[in-house]
Parts: structure tokens; C-alpha cells; sequence
């Protein structure tokens, strides 16, 4: 009976470092790539505001003002239009882009920081704290968040800082939760087991095999709260009780153009449409994480290579 | 000779993996006749489940059939709508794990029934009668009142009663029974066994039986297909076997069972490691841990050969102590003439 | 279940007890309520006659117990902005609009959303599963009252089919219903795929196939059924975040008559007591859902008892 040959795909990755073969696999993707891309984007776009801004984003010019986009017969001097006060849109979303995306990595910084350690403890603890910080937890999922928030930046004065603090109170729960579950998932395996048995202590233990099991799931996590951070600021602003004037975010650029609906419609539309294609790459980027650094759904990806061989197989025969 | 039911030949299955894809089963040929109780004996990885997922036609994905054929009656299963047909009409499954293999949400009654109702036409009291009938048929008491649980609300031996009854309700003539007993306790195990053979006897129906469990197979089979590394490495009748094993690793498997009427100081085992798939060890698969291998082996596969009257072996040794050794390419060439 | 349900209500009542103590610290202790009720340059006097009258020059425990004694009778203190009305009535004349307009969107939601999501998961990787991923995700992606507002353009404005405010005719709930259901539809449509290409995996749907059942009738009767479950359950937990959130923003974009609307009109009035109550009628019914949602999951799927 003849052997025969299978060849290997001269696609396959070698035995690279992970986040090499990570970064191979995003290169290759349709969406991950267009989300990774996008969001890179509007993170330089808001990090280099400043410098790419074609006005100040707070110079008035009332003879100017309510000017339509280019595409709808405005003029290169104000691509995105202007608003009631003359105000260059472009310029503002930039602007506004900064302090948007600032409160979101912020926080996500402070947030996903103080919820996985809690979660860390928790699940590595056991008995007692666990218990009592999932209860906490648990308990505290099921508080109107923005109401409260609402009320706590009302009462107190709305500012960003402020914003800050109450999204991330609102915000820490699901890093804890999710940190637990796989702490305790770990522990039991019995590699933990071994390295505890061989006298590893607690820190060592979560340092070197703990932690590096979490990066993915929490980075995957992190960007899925990036982006739901992302609407929630652009709500509060909205309404008026997140970022304040002078100051500009999406959100409150959508509030303050409101009254413009039908007669300035861009000054609702697009800020709306900035924040979409935002939270959008975020999700798909996320969508696309949570995909490559799960090990089942990668066989079924790898199936694929099987087609390759059967017409291999095919081509002997004959 | 008795109507052979399943025919499968030069069945070859691969998946893929990172570095491309392996073969997990490769070149198995294999038959089992009417009321036939066919042994497939093999460890993990020899390659027997996804054969007998094969000869439903249920190869899952990642995996492929890239080769061979599987005929009932002489149709194909690899037709998608032949297959269809044919299962749960006359050929029906059973597996090792009843609690993860029934559906958790949905009653027993039910389970039973939609095979009756939907390949058979039962009507719905029809059914419920038939599937009280057939829960009695395991052995399972106050059938009448168990049909509206969930399985969850069965113990580990009875979910397997009713994972038979369920396969039973589609009146096989072929059940396959993969490793059926192996999550059970010993008790339970030979319950089990009881049962299927029962049925077996009683219902004519035929039963090809995964396992890796030499004593099942002494226990319940007629004939044995032993596999390893992918392939059939030796197939006979059950006491010839093991009375006198041909092929070196069926003497090992035959020579580790424990024995009650034979004294021994120690186990005996097989020293090495089975191979990751059929083509990780050059020539044939078992080389690696023969005490018999010789250069040949090392470079060349032996084909399964008829060595004597019913008799099969693919090994090197054997085939020279026959006279059967010169080369012989392609299929199994003997394959046609005898099961 | 008995004792699965007391356990939950107890956690239920723990968790508005919690709320009232929150939302009585922050508008006793952190801000100036008397404030509201004063012009820009009251004398010190008048400040202290106001106080009084509110009941604020109590010392901060006295004023606690008061609150619990009178969260307990159910009175929630009068408002404002409607002095001599009672906070909590207001509230709850509000409330079933509110409600009425997210259970409309949830139901949609689901609808919208189940079909969508087994359709992407039955051919994983598809175009059509990377279309309808993709139509899901930008539905998620997009602001609730931003959506709103795009709704009033296209819909109410351009093509003048539904009204754009109030919720007076037959028609007004459609657009502010969409803007909330589109989202979470989103959402929901995400956790159908990914449950049901799980479900789909699963050994019992090898088995049922082995019985050689027709593909539609296994997902239909088999992986359906089994995935309905859980994203059921996640979308109650949905509908009481809608309730809890989006519902502000949406009723705002569209004048819709509901305790969302309220909420900002309360913010606007500076009328305390009426957020207070706001906040601790929304947090009842949060619990509420959640201790409801958690009841039916136990009966639906009994093995979580028995496990």
C-alpha cells in the first residue's frame, strides 16, 4: 500500500513567539484589521489633535456660523461644517476626541486595575473574601449606574475628573468577576497544583503563571470597555453633566447641536457617526481577539488546510 | 456466507493541525455481517472512534474523509442524503458519555419518540406506548412514569439504558457501540454488556463494538479488528486471538490483561508510546516498540494479509513465517475474498 | 426553590436599602439642597428657615432614621419642584410609560435578534455571517439617543411616517422604541451566535444527528431550544439595564412622558427629592426583573438546582 506524502501548506506559521504569531494571524484578518486600524486611528487622530486641527477649536466666528460640510456644499475652509457659534466641527471633534478617549483609557486604567485585583484576590483567596467581594460585586451590578451617576455629578458639579471617579465605580465589577472565574479555572488545573507542591509561594505563583493566562481575556475585555466607556461618557455629556463647556467631547457636541436638527443637521450626524466607527472598530477588534486567543475556535480555522490536502491526494491518484 | 451490512474500505480520515495536516485513520478496511458482534479494539488514538464515526458518515469537522469508502448494503455513506436515510433506520449509534450525548433539556419520551415520529411515522400516543415498551426492554423500572424526566434525573448505568432504547427505537440492524461502558463502574459495565447482548440476541440486530478493553471483547465479540497507529494491524475470530495472537501487539494487549486463573508476580506492559498519528513513525507503526522488528519494518508498512483461514495480520514476521512476504502495492488485495 | 428565592429577594431588598442609603447621602451630604429653594443672595436667616422646613438642620443620623422610617411607610418625601406632591406619585404616574416603551423594544429586540444570530452562527465565518456580525456590532456601536435623533431625521422628518415627540398618537412609540431596541438587538443577536455555535458543538447534537434527523429539525428542536435559555435570560437582565440607563437619554431625544424624562426635568428643577425617589423606584424595579429573571431561569432549567 503506497504511503502517501501529505506536504504541508507553505502557509504555516513556524513556532514564533506568541505575540508574533498574533500580530501574523491580525495581518491577515478582515475585520480585526480594520478595527486594529481604525481605532489606531482616532487614538492619533485625538493624540495629535492639537497639531492637525486646521482652527482652534474654540474660536467663534459668528459670521461663519452654521455652515454646511463640504460634501453638502460647504467649502474647504471648514471640511466638517461649522456650529451655531461658528466654531470649526472638524476641530471640535479632534478636540473632543482628545477628552473622550481620555476618560475611557482612564477608566479602563482604574477600573480594570482595582477589579482585577479584586478579582485576583478573590479567586486566589477563596472562602470568606471571595465570597464577600462577589457579593459586593454582584450587589453592585444591580444599581441604576447612570441614574446614580447622574445624580452624583449633579449634585457634586459635573467635570471630567468627577467623571472619571463615577464611571469607574460604576465599572470595576465585570474586571472582578471575569478575573475570579479565571483564577479559579487556573487553580484548579493541575499545573498550579505541581508548582504549588513545589513549594512556589502565593506571588511567584501569580506572577509567573497566574497573570500571563489573563492577558488575553482581560485585554480582549479592556476593549470591549473601552468602547462601552466610550457611549456612557458620550450619554452623560450629552445630557449635560459630563464634560463641561469650554471643554469639547462628542458627546456634548451632539447635545449642544440638538436644536440644530433639521436646520444644521451635521452637527448632530456626524460626531454620532465618529463615535459609531469608534466603538465599532473597538468591537470588532475585541470580536476578533476573543477569536485568536481562544485555542478551539483556532481548529476550526486550521480546517482549512484540509481542503489543501484532499486536493493533493486527488492530484496522486490520477 | 452471511450478507455483510457495513463494508468500509481503505478509509482514510485526516486533520488538520498547525503543521499541517496527519491522518488519523489510514487505509482501515473492514465489514461487519448480519447479526455479526464485531470487536474494534484499539488505545486512544489508534484511530477506532473516528472509524466508527465513519461508517455513520459523521466525520466532524476539522476532520475529512479523504479516501476509501463506506457502503451499507452497498450505498454510500459519504452521500449526504443516503446517509441521512440510513441512520436511524438501520444503522444507530451509541456512545460512552449518556449525559453529555442526550439532550439535558428535553424529556426522555421525547428523545425516544422523534426517531419514531419523524423516521417512522409513529403518531405521538403510538410513540409514547413504544417508548414505554422500549424503556422496559432495557430495563429500566416504572417506565410509564420516567418518560417525562430529563436525564439529568437518571443515574450514570440507567442514562446508558436509555441512550440503548433510544438507539433501539430506530430498529437497527447494525447498533455501534462506541466504548459504551467505559464511564461506568464495573458493575454497571457488565449490566451493560448483558443488556446489549440480550438485545442482540432477542432482536437480531448486528453490533460493532468500539472499545479498549480487551475483557469486552472476550466477553461479548465474535471477531476482533485490533488497531493501532490508524490502521487494522490483526483481525480474527475472538478465541483464536487469544489463544494465539498473531501480530506482536496483540500478543502485548492479549499478555498485559490481568488473568485470574493464571498466578503472575507482575504486569507485564508494552514498553514505549502508541504514535501521535498513523505517518509519525516511518514504516510500521508499531516498529518503535516491537521485540520482533527488523529492517524491513522500520522502512516499509506490511499490508494486512490473509495469513491463514480468517486469520489477519500486518506484519512483516508473520507474513515471511507464511511465505506471504514479497512486496504487494496499493489496496489491501485480498480484501474482496473474505470478511 | 424556596429557599433559592428568599435568598434572592433578601439579597433584592439589601440592594435598595443600599441605593436609598447612596442616593440619601449624596443629596442630603454632598450637596446644599435648601439651595433650590433660594434666591442667589439669601441672608443667612432665611437659609436657616429653609433648612428647617426641610428638615435639614437635624444632625445626619437623626435625618437617617427618618428616611428609613419613612422608606418604610413608602413615602418618599414631596417633591420640589410640586411642593405638596408627593415624589413617589409623581414617579409612578410616569412609570408605566416607561415601561410600556422598553418592554415594546425589548420584545422587538429578541425578535429581531434571535433570527439574526442563528443565522450567522449555522454558517460560521460566512459572508452572511460576517454581514450580519458586522450589521450587529454597528447597532451596538451607535449612541441610544444619537440613533434617536438620526430616526427622527430619516423617519420623522424626511419621510414624516411616525411622530417624533410625545407619546400622544398610535404611532409615537415606534421611533423611540427603535432607537432602544436596535442596540440591544445588537447585543443580543452577538449572544445568540456565539451560544448557539457552542450549542451546535455539543455532543447530543452528534447524537441527534446519528438518528438521522433532518439538519433544520436538529437546530430547530435541539441546539434552538437549548440556546433560547440562556440569551433569554441575558436579555431580561437587558431589559432591566434599559430601564436602568438608556431609558433616560431615549425618552429626552423624543419628549417620550416616562420617568427618564423626568429624571432630567427633576435635574433641571433641582428638585432633590424627586431624584431620590426616581432612583429608588428604578432600582426596585431593576431588582425586581433580576429576582424574576433569576426565577423563571430556575424553572426553565432545572438542573441549576440540582446541581
Amino acid at each position: 500500500m503506497t504511503d502517501v506524502a501529505i506536504t504541508a501548506p507553505t502557509t504555516t506559521v513556524s513556532d514564533a513567539s506568541p505575540l508574533r504569531t498574533l500580530l501574523h494571524d491580525l495581518l491577515r484578518s478582515g475585520t480585526g484589521l480594520v478595527g486594529a486600524v481604525v481605532l489606531l486611528l482616532m487614538i492619533g487622530a485625538a493624540v495629535f489633535a492639537p497639531w492637525i486641527s486646521p482652527h482652534d477649536p474654540a474660536a467663534q466666528d459668528l459670521s461663519s456660523r452654521l455652515q454646511p460640510p463640504l460634501f453638502w456644499g460647504g467649502t474647504f475652509e471648514h471640511v466638517l461644517g461649522t456650529d451655531q457659534l461658528g466654531r470649526d466641527l472638524l476641530s471640535r471633534l479632534l478636540s473632543g476626541a482628545r477628552l473622550s478617549m481620555l476618560v475611557a483609557v482612564a477608566v479602563v486604567a482604574i477600573a480594570g486595575g482595582f477589579g482585577t485585583t479584586m478579582g485576583l484576590i478573590a479567586g486566589y483567596r477563596g472562602k470568606t473574601t471571595d465570597a464577600v467581594i462577589m457579593r459586593i460585586a454582584d450587589m453592585q451590578l444591580a444599581f441604576p449606574g447612570i441614574l446614580l451617576a447622574l445624580v452624583i455629578l449633579y449634585a457634586i458639579g459635573p467635570s471630567a475628573s468627577l467623571l472619571i471617579i463615577v464611571l469607574s465605580i460604576n465599572g470595576w465589577m465585570v474586571y472582578a468577576r471575569i478575573t475570579r472565574s479565571l483564577v479559579l479555572g487556573l487553580r484548579k488545573s493541575e499545573y498550579i497544583e505541581a508548582a504549588e507542591i513545589s513549594g512556589a509561594g502565593p506571588a511567584r505563583i501569580m506572577g509567573r503563571h497566574i497573570l500571563p493566562n489573563l492577558v488575553s481575556p482581560l485585554l480582549t475585555l479592556s476593549v470591549l470597555e473601552f468602547a462601552r466607556i466610550i457611549l456612557a461618557e458620550a450619554s452623560l455629556s450629552f445630557l449635560g453633566y459630563g464634560v463641561q463647556p469650554p471643554n469639547a467631547s462628542w458627546g456634548l457636541i451632539i447635545g449642544q447641536g440638538q436644536d440644530y436638527l433639521t436646520s444644521a443637521w451635521w452637527l448632530v450626524t456626524i460626531p454620532g457617526v465618529v463615535i459609531c466607527i469608534t466603538v465599532l472598530s473597538a468591537n470588532l477588534l475585541a470580536s476578533w481577539l476573543r477569536i485568536h486567543t481562544d485555542p478551539k475556535q483556532r481548529e476550526k480555522q486550521l480546517g482549512r488546510q484540509l481542503d489543501a490536502l484532499v486536493v493533493e491526494i486527488a492530484k496522486e491518484r490520477t | 456466507m452471511t450478507e455483510r451490512l457495513l463494508e468500509i474500505e481503505n478509509l482514510c480520515v485526516a486533520f488538520p493541525t498547525r503543521s499541517g495536516p496527519v491522518y488519523g485513520v489510514k487505509g482501515v478496511t473492514m465489514n461487519v455481517a448480519r447479526q455479526e458482534r464485531l470487536g474494534v479494539v484499539g488505545e486512544s488514538g489508534s484511530g477506532k472512534s473516528v472509524t466508527a464515526l465513519a461508517a455513520m458518515g459523521l466525520v466532524q469537522s476539522p476532520g475529512r474523509v479523504v479516501g476509501g469508502t463506506v457502503k451499507w448494503r452497498g450505498r454510500s455513506m459519504f452521500d449526504k442524503a443516503e446517509a441521512a436515510d440510513i441512520r436511524g433506520r438501520d444503522v444507530a449509534m451509541i456512545f460512552q458519555d449518556a449525559m453529555v450525548s442526550l439532550n439535558p433539556l428535553m424529556t426522555v419520551e421525547r428523545q425516544i419518540g422523534e426517531v419514531l415520529m419523524k423516521r417512522r411515522g409513529y403518531s405521538k400516543t403510538h410513540a409514547r406506548r413504544r417508548a414505554i415498551e422500549l424503556l422496559e426492554m432495557v430495563g429500566i423500572p416504572f417506565p410509564a412514569e420516567r418518560l417525562k424526566q430529563m436525564p439529568y434525573e437518571f443515574s450514570g448505568g440507567m442514562r446508558q439504558r436509555v441512550m440503548i432504547a433510544v438507539a433501539l427505537a430506530s430498529e437497527p440492524e447494525l447498533l455501534i457501540a462506541d466504548e459504551p461502558t467505559t464511564a461506568l463502574d464495573v458493575t454497571i459495565q457488565a449490566q451493560i454488556l448483558e443488556l446489549i447482548r440480550e438485545l442482540s440476541d432477542h432482536l437480531g440486530v448486528a453490533v460493532m463494538m468500539i472499545t479498549h478493553d480487551l475483557g469486552v471483547v472476550a466477553e461479548f465479540c465474535d471477531r476482533v479488528q485490533v488497531m493501532y497507529g490508524g490502521r487494522v494491524v490483526e483481525r480474527a475470530p475472538v478465541e483464536p486471538l487469544f489463544a494465539a495472537p498473531y501480530h506482536p501487539y496483540s500478543a502485548g494487549l492479549v499478555a498485559s490483561s490481568p488473568r485470574v486463573d493464571v498466578v503472575r508476580d507482575r504486569l507485564t506492559s508494552i514498553a514505549g508510546d502508541p504514535p501521535a498519528h498513523a505517518d509519525a513513525v516511518p514504516g510500521c507503526p508499531f516498529n518503535p516498540r516491537c521485540p520482533e522488528a527488523n529492517d524491513r519494518c522500520r522502512v516499509e508498512a506490511p499490508p494486512l494479509l490473509e495469513l491463514q483461514d480468517r486469520r489477519w495480520a500486518a506484519c512483516w514476521r508473520r507474513a515471511e513465517e507464511y511465505g506471504l512476504a514479497e512486496r504487494s502495492h496499493g489496496l489491501d488485495e485480498t480484501a474482496e475474498v473474505a470478511t | 426553590m424556596k429557599r433559592f428565592l428568599i435568598k434572592r429577594v433578601l439579597v433584592g431588598l439589601i440592594v435598595i436599602f443600599l441605593v436609598s442609603t447612596a442616593v440619601f447621602l449624596v443629596t442630603r451630604v454632598v450637596t446644599d439642597p435648601e439651595l433650590a429653594f433660594l434666591p442667589i443672595d439669601a441672608s443667612p436667616e432665611q437659609r436657616i428657615a429653609v433648612e428647617q422646613h426641610l428638615g435639614l438642620d437635624q444632625p445626619l443620623i437623626a435625618q437617617y432614621g427618618d428616611f428609613l422610617g419613612d422608606l418604610l411607610r413608602l413615602d418618599l418625601g414631596d417633591s420640589y419642584w410640586q411642593p405638596g406632591k408627593p415624589a413617589l406619585d409623581i414617579v409612578m404616574d410616569r412609570l408605566p410609560s416607561t415601561l410600556w416603551l422598553n418592554t415594546v423594544a425589548i420584545v422587538a429586540a429578541v425578535l429581531i435578534a434571535v433570527p439574526l444570530g442563528t443565522i450567522a452562527a449555522l454558517r460560521p465565518g460566512s459572508w452572511l455571517d460576517r454581514t450580519t456580525t458586522t450589521t450587529s456590532l454597528l447597532g451596538l456601536s451607535a449612541p441610544q439617543f444619537w440613533l434617536g435623533f438620526i430616526l427622527i431625521l430619516i423617519f420623522g422628518v424626511n419621510l414624516g411616517w411616525f411622530p417624533t415627540s410625545g407619546a400622544d398618537q398610535r404611532l409615537s412609540i415606534v421611533l423611540p422604541a427603535a432607537a432602544l431596541a436596535l442596540p440591544t438587538a445588537g447585543k443580543i443577536a452577538q449572544m445568540m451566535r456565539s451560544t448557539m455555535i457552542d450549542e451546535l458543538d455539543r455532543p447530543y447534537m452528534l447524537t441527534a444527528e446519528s438518528k438521522g434527523l433532518r439538519r433544520l429539525y436538529r437546530i430547530h428542536h435541539h441546539a434552538l431550544r437549548n440556546t433560547l435559555v440562556p440569551v433569554l435570560t441575558q436579555s431580561s437582565y437587558e431589559y432591566a439595564r434599559m430601564l436602568a440607563g438608556y431609558t433616560v437619554v431615549v425618552e429626552t431625544v423624543f419628549a417620550w412622558p416616562g420617568v427618564g424624562q423626568l429624571t432630567v426635568q427633576a435635574l433641571e428643577q433641582q428638585d432633590l427629592m424627586l431624584l431620590q425617589a426616581i432612583v429608588i423606584v428604578v432600582a426596585t424595579m431593576v431588582v425586581v426583573v433580576n429576582v424574576v429573571t433569576d426565577l423563571l431561569y430556575e424553572v426553565i432549567d432545572p438542573r441549576i438546582e440540582a446541581a
